[in-house]
């Protein structure tokens, strides 16, 4: 990478570091470290759940997916502004009035301290869990870029990241993510706009080209269970999802508990509500533009720049063979997408398909420099997360690379403080103060809180660094988290439920964690319908249990 | 602590308003992608 996008990325840290601890105030409290003395504004807390909830996961993998399949992904989010809306009239005020610190001290408070530290327990290993792989993603996108080891990157990301979430508690981490929030949304929009201004054709004759290959198609409404994303899973399946995440999890939990009144709190949601689907849209479009742009352009046959040198070191000749045959390919593929451009009417048709056929024919060569980047190297090729990277800073003017690299940072970043700063609130508050040391002073717990966030951050970097060798646990990691979020979200609805009693919340937590277990092993149903299986399974043991007691108990 | 008890005030027509507000925004955004879907796909 060129040293003025290394300026870009360095100052942007020391800036991110520095201005986090200078706006942290009254750290010194228990209320001030854990939720800001409830003084944050809406409009922070609300970019700060945005942030946390946009990774670098997204930032990287997003653009590829467009890029790839298209936006149909936008379905997974179609639940979020129901959940928002419901979450703003139902847990919102019943977490931020309670006066707690943690969603799950609330549990104990309506039920017994078993419910409360078994959903804190499961929140504590997925998070943890699911922390390094977050920070897996980017660090080794970043390895793969820079040519520096993978233990360097986790430290890039891990240590500054670290520092701030320990020093300054959720100050440092919302005020962070709004300049996060703020770099990450100028960046998307600078490599759009610089997109359409480099594009070789119009707008209108560029979205012909990437509907041809069906990459313009947003809602699919069969109903299928086996299928990952559709209207249906993404109303009913997301909505359950996103209430758990936003409802039930710390890192979310902790960022509106920080707001100044239960109002907003709300507030601070519904930004999320009335902007997440336009943002994430906005993110897949700039993958579906390198599409096209790379019509014109040609393209890296592999995008993983790690891979492509140890494919030529190994195989040059075989590689070379297939770059000359995709160069031809391309040669093909860039008369017939100039065609779909400049086609209309009856002749539209004939071009589209084509167009496809060429397509379809680079496809078959890219497969096989895939199959062989396997080969050589021995690990899964993910060669869809390299595809936004290579492009910014390959095709973009100077400058403006450094600009999305450190919105990588920046998403990767805000992530990975909010989980800590979760995770370490939840082993304070849940375990030490509940069950090691009750009646301590604030000076003692924040000692704690500190060490805990230093331990979760080595932690992270250990998961991460040992993710990468392991190949596929960040999809584990995402299943696994995917067991807890429905069962956890049924016990949050359970205690909303008039008369529901602690051991129909305890029983249920289990039964609905066996429920999905069962559900995820044993039968194709894709995950988003674990979530809604997880909390009606919850509900569906605990309200009758619930009742029985009380039956008894008269 | 500015807020420390539940908000007492009735939700439902506040939720109601909010509900068909943030549910005018994601009609206009999926209509825009609906548009791209008709207009462009194959």
């Amino acid at each position: 990478m060129h040293w003025v996008n290394w300026t870009i990325v360095v100052t942007y840290l020391t800036w991110v570091v520095w201005d986090g601890l200078r706006k942290s105030k009254d750290t010194d409290t228990m209320s001030g470290y854990f939720v800001a003395n409830k003084s944050l504004p809406w409009w922070v807390v609300g970019l700060s759940v945005m942030a946390t909830q946009l990774s670098a996961v997204t930032m990287i993998g997003t653009p590829g997916q467009g890029a790839t399949d298209g936006i149909r992904f936008v379905q997974l989010y179609l639940g979020l502004p129901i959940a928002m809306v419901i979450l703003g009239v139902t847990i919102v005020p019943l977490l931020h009035g309670s006066g707690v610190y943690t969603a799950y001290e609330y549990l104990e408070q309506r039920f017994d301290s078993k419910t409360r530290s078994l959903t804190a327990f499961l929140f504590l290993i997925s998070r943890a869990m699911s922390c390094g792989a977050i920070m897996a993603a980017p660090a080794v996108v970043f390895s793969a870029l820079f040519g520096i080891p993978l233990v360097w990157s986790v430290a890039l990301i891990g240590v500054p990241t670290v520092i701030y979430t320990m020093v300054g508690g959720v100050q440092a981490v919302a005020w962070a993510d709004v300049k996060q929030m703020v770099l990450i949304i100028f960046a998307l929009i600078a490599i759009m706009v610089v997109l359409i201004v480099q594009m070789p054709v119009n707008p209108d004759e560029a979205l012909k080209i990437a509907g041809a290959t069906g990459r313009l198609k947003v809602l699919d409404f069969s109903f299928d269970l086996t299928e990952r994303y559709t209207f249906w899973s993404g109303i009913i399946g997301g909505t359950f999802l996103m209430l758990s995440y936003f409802g039930t999890d710390q890192s979310q939990v902790q960022r509106y508990l920080a707001a100044r009144s239960v109002d907003e709190a709300r507030s601070s949601l519904l930004m999320s509500a009335y902007w997440k689907i336009p943002l994430q849209a906005l993110v897949l479009l700039v993958g579906v533009a390198i599409f096209v742009y790379y019509q014109f352009v040609q393209p890296p046959l592999l995008y993983n720049p790690a891979h492509e040198a140890a494919v030529m070191a190994e195989r040059g000749a075989a590689y070379d063979a297939l770059q000359a045959q995709y160069a031809d390919a391309f040669t093909l593929r860039e008369a017939a997408a100039q065609r779909v451009a400049d086609a209309s009417g009856t002749s539209a048709e004939t071009a589209m398909q084509a167009f496809v056929a060429r397509e379809a024919d680079m496809q078959v060569i890219r497969g096989e420099a895939l199959a062989m980047a396997e080969e050589v190297t021995g690990e899964g090729s993910r060669d869809v997360n390299y595809i936004i990277t290579r492009f910014v800073l390959s095709e973009l003017p100077l400058g403006l690379g450094g600009l999305f690299i450190a919105g990588v940072f920046a998403a990767a970043m805000s992530s990975i403080a909010a989980e800590l700063n979760a995770l370490s609130t939840t082993s304070v508050i849940d375990f030490y103060r509940r069950w090691v040391r009750p009646e301590a002073d604030d000076a003692h717990y924040l000692m704690v809180s500190k060490g805990a966030t230093v331990f979760w951050g080595i932690f992270a970097c250990f998961v991460a660094t040992y993710a990468v060798s392991l190949g596929s646990l960040i999809e584990v990691v995402n299943q696994f988290g995917s067991f807890f979020y429905g069962s956890i979200l049924g016990v949050f609805l359970l205690a909303m439920v008039p008369g529901a009693k602690a051991r129909g919340a305890f029983v249920g937590l289990i039964f609905g964690m066996t429920t999905v277990g069962f559900v995820a092993f044993l039968t194709p149903i894709e995950y988003l319908w674990q979530n809604v299986i997880g909390a009606v399974a919850v509900l569906a043991v605990g309200v009758p249990l619930s009742m029985i007691g009380e039956a008894r108990e008269a | 602590m500015v807020d420390e008890t539940p908000d007492p005030k009735p939700t439902s027509s506040r939720f109601r308003t909010t509900l068909v507000r943030v549910m005018i925004v994601q009609i206009i955004a999926l209509s825009v992608l609906m548009f791209l879907q008709i207009r462009y796909n194959l």
